[in-house]
C-alpha cells in the first residue's frame, strides 16, 4: 500500500467513527449530510445484484427519497419506533477495495445489535450482521475530507424474511 | 376438527367479525384445509421457468410445493415431498435439474414427476411394490396469461369462473408491455410479521388508515418535496404523500368488490411514468394502436385482492403473496415484473414501489406492520367483537359484484362472505 493510501484509509477511518457517532446519537440530519447530493443507500436482497433498479431491495433511496426516510424518524408518531431502538454496534477495521484519483472505496464488516421493547411483550434484541461498502468521494468542505456517494449494506442473511425494521443499519 | 359450522358463523354478524378468527388455532387448521388448500392461489410467472429442469419452490397453505419445467415444456406443480420418508426433494427457492433427485436416499423422478429409478428397487417386495409413487402432482394448475396458479385440491370452479372479473386487473398489467409479455425479476423480496394473515388482506384497500398509520412518512415527504426546487418532482416522495390526500378524495374513488373475495379500488398513487412517459407510450402505440394503448393506461386502479392469496398493482408490476404460517405469524413475498419491449428505465418507480410495498425496513409497512402485531395481541388477551360496517351505500352498477366510495369497508364484508362459504363447505 503506499503512503497516499495509508493516509486515505485513516481518513475512512475518520468518517466511519464519525458516522457510527451520529448514528448512536440519532443525528441522522448530520449522517445524510456526510452522503453526495446524487448520494444512495442501499441494503440489496441478494449479494448478486450489481444494479439496484433491475431487481428489489430492501432499501434502494437516493436523495430526496432518502432526506423523507430521515425526516420520518424525527416525527414523535413513528409507530415501531414508540419506543426507539437502541442499538449496539461494532465495526470492524475497513479495507481498501479501490482507490482512483476521483475516489475510493472501503469495506468494512460490522455486526449490530437492536434492542426494542414491544408493548405488552418480550424485549426484542436482534442481531444484524455484514458487510457494508462505501464509495467515497473527495469533498474539501466534508470533515474527513470525503463524502458518501454510495453507502451497500450486505447483510449475511439477506435473502431473509425480515420482521419489521426501522432502523438504520 | 369439531368446530361446528353453526360455531363458525357466529363468529361473522352484521357489521362485525369476532377476534378469534385471528388467533385460533383450530380455525387457522381449518383454513388451511377448507380454503388454502381448495382455493386458487397465485405461485409464480412462467418467465421464473426458462427451461425444462428449471423449479421454484412455493406452498399452496400449508403444503410445500415445487413448480417445474418438464422435458417436454408443460409446468406442472408437485407436492415437494418424497413418498419414501418425506423429505422435501426440491431444495431452496429455485434452481435447475436435469432430473428430481430426492437428497435423502436419491429416489429419482422425471421432470414431470414420474418415478424412474430407486436403490435396491428389487427389496421392495409384496403390497409395497404397488406404493411406490410418483411425485404427487396437486389437483389443478393453469396459467393465466404466464401467471402461474394451483390449487391442491379440486377447486370448486375454474380458474377463469373464479378470476371473473379480477381477471382484467391482470389484463391490464401484461397488456401494459408493449412486447406482449412481461418478466419476472430475478429476486423476491420478502417480510414477516407476528399476527394473523387476514390482516394484510383487510388493510390493502382501506383508505381510511392511510392518512393516519403513515402520516409521519407522509408528512416528512411533505417537508422534502416543499424543500425541492420548483418543478422538480421525485416518484417515491409522490407515493409517500399520496396517503396524505384529504377523506374525501379517497371516498371519491371507487372501491370494486367481486365474488370470491376479490376486490381492488381507483387509483390512489401517481398513474404517470414521469419523464419516461413519452418513450414509454409511443412504444406502447406502436405495439397496441392508439386507441387501445389509451384504453390500456386509462385503467386505473390502486391494489387488487385475489382473495385469499395475493394482492395485484397493474400500474406498479407489483405482486404479493400472502403466506400463512401460523394464526399469529405470516409472510409476505414481493414479485417485481419488468414490461417486455418497454423502455430500460420504466422499472425505476415500480421497484420503488416493490421495496415501499414489501420491504421489512419500508417507511410504510413498518408502520402496517405495528398495527397488526398490535391488534394480534390485543385480541390474544382480549378478544371482543371488532367492527367492518362502514359504508354500505352502493354506488351505480359497475363490474363485479358491488361499487362503493372507497371508504366503504364492503370489501372486509366481501372477504368474510368467501370465507364462510368455504369454511362452512359451500361452493366458492
Amino acid at each position: 500500500m503506499t503512503s497516499d493510501d495509508r493516509t486515505r484509509l485513516g481518513q475512512a477511518e475518520d468518517l466511519l467513527a464519525l458516522e457510527d457517532r451520529l448514528l448512536r446519537d440519532r443525528q441522522f440530519r448530520q449522517w445524510l449530510a456526510m452522503f453526495t447530493v446524487d448520494g444512495a443507500y442501499w441494503i440489496p436482497v441478494s449479494p448478486a445484484q450489481a444494479d439496484p433498479l433491475l431487481a428489489p431491495s430492501h432499501i434502494y433511496e437516493s436523495r430526496p427519497a432518502l432526506d423523507a426516510r430521515i425526516e420520518r424518524l424525527y416525527d414523535a408518531r413513528v409507530l415501531p419506533q414508540l419506543p426507539v431502538s437502541r442499538v449496539s454496534r461494532l465495526r470492524a477495521r475497513p479495507w481498501l477495495v479501490s482507490s482512483e484519483s476521483d475516489g475510493m472505496e472501503v469495506v468494512s464488516p460490522f455486526q449490530l445489535i437492536e434492542a426494542r421493547q414491544i408493548p405488552d411483550e418480550h424485549d426484542e434484541l436482534r442481531i444484524f450482521a455484514g458487510e457494508c461498502l462505501y464509495r467515497l468521494v473527495p469533498d474539501s468542505d466534508a470533515p474527513s475530507g470525503w463524502r458518501i456517494r454510495l453507502k451497500r449494506v450486505d447483510l449475511i442473511n439477506s435473502e431473509s424474511a425480515f420482521f419489521g425494521v426501522s432502523i438504520l443499519i | 376438527m369439531n368446530i361446528s359450522n353453526e360455531s363458525i358463523r357466529a363468529l361473522v354478524r352484521d357489521g362485525e367479525v369476532h377476534s378469534s378468527v385471528y388467533t385460533d388455532e383450530q380455525l387457522f387448521a381449518l383454513e388451511m384445509e377448507r380454503l388454502f388448500h381448495r382455493r386458487w392461489l397465485f405461485l409464480g410467472h412462467e418467465s421464473q421457468l426458462p427451461e425444462p429442469g428449471s423449479y421454484f419452490t412455493g406452498r399452496l397453505g400449508q403444503v410445500p410445493v415445487v413448480c417445474v419445467r418438464g422435458e417436454d415444456g408443460q409446468v406442472r406443480t408437485l407436492i415437494n415431498r418424497c413418498p419414501h420418508r418425506g423429505a422435501m426433494v426440491c431444495q431452496g427457492t429455485a434452481g435447475k435439474v436435469p432430473k428430481l433427485v430426492c437428497p435423502y436416499h436419491g429416489w429419482t423422478f422425471e421432470l414431470s414427476g414420474k418415478l424412474n429409478w430407486i436403490p435396491l428397487r428389487e427389496e421392495y417386495t409384496g403390497a409395497a411394490c404397488d406404493r411406490l409413487h410418483d411425485l404427487q402432482e396437486v389437483a389443478a394448475m393453469e396459467s393465466y396469461r404466464g401467471f402461474l396458479f394451483a390449487s391442491l385440491q379440486a377447486p370448486a370452479s375454474s380458474l377463469s369462473d373464479c378470476l371473473g372479473h379480477f381477471s382484467t386487473t391482470i389484463d391490464n398489467l401484461v397488456d401494459r408491455a408493449p412486447g406482449g409479455g412481461v418478466t419476472a425479476a430475478p429476486v423476491l423480496i420478502r417480510h414477516k410479521y407476528r399476527a394473523n394473515w387476514k390482516l394484510t388482506l383487510e388493510n390493502l384497500n382501506d383508505t381510511l388508515h392511510a392518512r393516519v398509520a403513515h402520516s409521519a412518512a407522509a408528512r416528512a415527504a411533505q417537508v422534502v418535496a416543499r424543500a425541492l426546487p420548483a418543478g422538480q418532482a421525485d416518484p417515491t416522495l409522490n407515493m409517500m404523500t399520496a396517503n396524505a390526500k384529504p377523506l374525501e378524495a379517497f371516498r371519491d374513488l371507487t372501491q370494486v368488490t367481486e365474488a370470491g373475495g376479490h376486490s381492488y379500488f381507483g387509483a390512489h398513487m401517481p398513474t404517470s411514468y414521469g419523464q419516461i412517459q413519452e418513450e414509454y407510450t409511443e412504444a406502447l402505440v406502436r405495439a397496441k394502436g392508439r386507441d387501445e394503448a389509451q384504453r390500456i393506461l386509462g385503467v386505473e386502479r390502486h391494489v387488487g385482492i385475489f382473495y385469499p392469496g395475493s394482492s395485484w398493482h397493474a400500474r406498479y408490476q407489483t405482486v404479493r403473496i400472502m403466506q400463512p404460517v401460523r394464526p399469529d405469524l405470516t409472510e409476505v413475498i414481493g414479485f417485481v415484473f419488468r414490461l417486455d419491449g418497454a423502455p430500460d428505465g420504466l422499472l425505476e418507480s415500480a421497484m420503488h414501489y416493490c421495496n415501499g410495498s414489501t420491504s421489512a425496513f419500508s417507511t410504510v409497512i413498518t408502520d402496517d406492520l405495528e398495527i397488526y402485531e398490535g391488534i394480534q395481541r390485543a385480541a390474544r388477551g382480549a378478544p371482543g367483537w371488532l367492527q367492518i360496517a362502514r359504508e354500505s351505500r352502493r354506488r351505480a352498477a359497475g363490474p363485479g359484484t358491488g361499487s362503493y366510495p372507497a371508504t366503504s369497508e364492503a370489501y372486509i364484508r366481501s372477504q368474510y362472505t368467501s370465507w364462510l362459504d368455504a369454511m362452512c363447505g359451500a361452493a366458492a
